[in-house]
């Protein structure tokens, strides 16, 4: 099977205001296959929302030095003419934002701005749009919470059934990659397995492809096929899911992994034992000028990883991992 | 140890004003009743909209319970007057989850610790910024720090300067209102760990809110689930997690996600 998208060394710097240039993606390369979910994993500052949105052509107006190509059924979104990518942006690529009660108008109702989406992508039947909204609301609410949710305003709807209206923006014009980055972050957890399940289900009910970004690895257990850890702008593990998440290989995802608290571990079981931290953190400051970006938080840095940036290495058919551990002498 | 805090059937109710109609009655805590003792944590864990943030602004006296008591070292504080609540106020301090909206953007590091001191005590310049700087160590943040403005720190930093300024009054109880909610993994790490280094060095006692019962687990003696304005159930976090009571404590546990993996899940594909 061919990929349905495939990213080459995407390159995305931004200019701060003191002319300071930070490379929020420094060569990206995956791709995917029709019907996959790829998660993918970074914290703050990994670039995994510019990855979000560059996938789109959303470029910030300071953004600078954009090379590579983000290939799309075979074309280039990043050198398409613009009014070509405006066909497929919410079309046939649709994103989903963090945080939904930004990303929708506070004065419209919920159903008008369904409809939006579709007009814009040249449904002009006042009837043909009634109908396609009301089943898009159909395949996310129960039918007789529908009909109100249409008529609500933003305000009046709570976080999870606003995320679901985004969701139902993003689908309503039946893509077939959807990109949703971090779309349950704000929401609480009850909330945020429910609305992991409307993913699910989408997934199954409509094939969709699906790049899941997040900051928390425990989401992507049983949704990912496949898991790409960012860090600094970098891959630096990619590989199935179960791979990554069962044994991860780089000491990044290692470290990651081990911070978060356990459930079953009560202070007192374990008294005063404390949780494992990754220390220092991925300011741009911070980072090395040359070598791994990881090196200076690294438990287990070598000579070398100081003195030029590793490749990716195979360590199975199905996972690859950017750390000289792992390559062969 | 003595209770540092107790509270009594603590009920708190707003009026939410309709354009049409009468207006509508919205209870936020229910009969709340429970009490912390001395360099101890209580986490109050529950879903937006429990009222669990209610309940920190009653504690620390910034909204007034519409019955019940609160008792603050042996002291009623809840019916005191505006003068005498300022003065309880400096002693309960409060911690919320995005420190970047409660900073002023336009000042340094030290300009925001200091304002605390400056407002209360009567240290002078110099003693200022040692004190400052103290403050920053005391938090694990680098004392060269003091004049970068709060937009230029990475939000774990953020949150230690939230830390660093609660502590500039010496409070005795800290509430944090989802504190670690808006964090990265790591990073949530990093924070529960100062704030456990600074219960043992200080002897703090915290009353840590927060919709994440591992996290509650983790840094709790004592859990209280909160559920429509009211304690649902409270005990031990081992209790809590292996022999949960109620519907409300199941469902937040189920919903906490995990990192085990079992293998049949990714079949289907």
């Amino acid at each position: 099977m061919g990929a349905i998208l495939e990213v080459r060394d995407l390159r995305v710097a931004y200019r701060s205001r003191g002319g300071v240039i930070f490379r929020a993606l420094d060569g990206i390369s995956f791709s995917l296959e029709p019907g996959e979910v790829m998660g993918v994993l970074g914290e703050s500052g990994s670039g995994k929302s510019t990855l979000a949105t560059s996938l789109l052509r959303l470029f910030h107006a300071n953004a600078v030095d954009i090379s590579g190509s983000v290939l799309f059924q075979g074309q280039d979104l990043l050198q398409a003419e613009a009014d070509e990518l405006q066909k497929i942006r919410g079309k046939l690529i649709s994103l989903i934002f963090q945080e939904p009660s930004v990303a929708l108008h506070p004065t419209l109702r919920a159903g008008r701005q369904v409809r939006q989406v579709l007009a814009a992508h040249g449904m002009n039947c006042r009837s043909a749009l009634e109908k396609r909204t009301r089943e898009v609301l159909g395949r996310l609410f129960f039918a007789e919470e529908a009909e109100r949710i249409a008529r609500s305003y933003p305000h009046q709807l709570s976080g999870g059934q606003r995320q679901r209206v985004l969701i139902a923006q993003a689908i309503a014009c039946g893509p077939s990659v959807l990109i949703a980055d971090e779309p349950t972050a704000s929401l609480d957890p009850t909330t945020q397995m429910e609305t992991l399940g409307v993913f699910r289900t989408l997934r199954k009910s409509m094939g969709l492809t699906m790049i899941f970004i997040t900051h928390n690895p425990a989401l992507l257990g049983d949704f990912a096929d496949r898991v790409l850890v960012l860090y600094a702008g970098r891959v630096v593990e990619l590989g199935a899911a179960q791979d990554i998440l069962v044994s991860p290989k780089h000491p990044y995802t290692r470290a990651l992994f081990q911070s978060i608290a356990p459930l079953f571990d009560t202070r007192r079981d374990s008294s005063k034992k404390k949780l494992p931290t990754i220390s220092g953190d991925s300011l741009e400051s911070s980072l090395p000028v040359a070598g791994c970006p990881f090196e200076p938080r690294c438990p287990e840095r070598m000579e070398i990883c100081k003195s030029r940036e590793p490749g990716l290495v195979n360590v199975s058919e199905t996972h690859t991992v950017s750390c000289f551990r792992y390559e062969s002498p | 140890m003595h209770g540092l805090v107790r509270v009594e059937n603590l009920v708190k109710r707003f009026s939410k004003t309709r354009l049409a109609g009468p207006n509508q009655e919205v209870r936020a805590l229910a009969g709340v009743s429970f009490s912390i003792l001395r360099g101890t944590t209580l986490a109050i864990v529950g879903e937006s909209g429990c009222g669990k943030s209610t309940l920190a602004l009653c504690l620390a006296c910034l909204e007034r319970p519409t019955s019940g008591k609160i008792w603050f070292e042996e002291r009623e504080i809840s019916g005191l007057h505006e003068k005498d609540r300022r003065v309880i106020r400096r002693q309960i301090q409060l911690i919320f989850q995005d420190p970047a909206n409660s900073f002023n953007p336009r000042w340094t590091v030290l300009e925001i610790l200091t304002e605390p001191l400056a407002l209360t005590g009567n240290l002078r310049g110099e003693e200022m910024r040692s004190r400052a700087g103290g403050l920053l160590s005391q938090v694990g943040l680098s004392p060269d720090m003091q004049g970068k403005l709060s937009s230029e720190l990475s939000g774990g930093q953020r949150q230690r300067l939230a830390i660093a300024r609660a502590l500039a009054l010496e409070p005795k109880l800290l509430i944090l209102d989802e504190a670690l909610s808006a964090l990265d993994c790591s990073v949530q790490a990093q924070i529960a760990n100062l704030l456990m280094d600074l219960q043992g060095s200080l002897k703090m006692t915290y009353l840590f809110i927060s919709h994440d019962l591992a996290m509650a687990a983790y840094l709790a003696d004592e859990i209280a689930v909160m559920s429509h304005g009211q304690i649902v159930e409270q005990g031990a976090p081992e209790k809590i997690l292996k022999q949960p009571q109620s519907r409300i404590t199941r469902e937040l546990l189920a919903a906490v996600p995990r990192l085990d993996f079992s293998p049949h899940r990714t079949a289907e594909s």
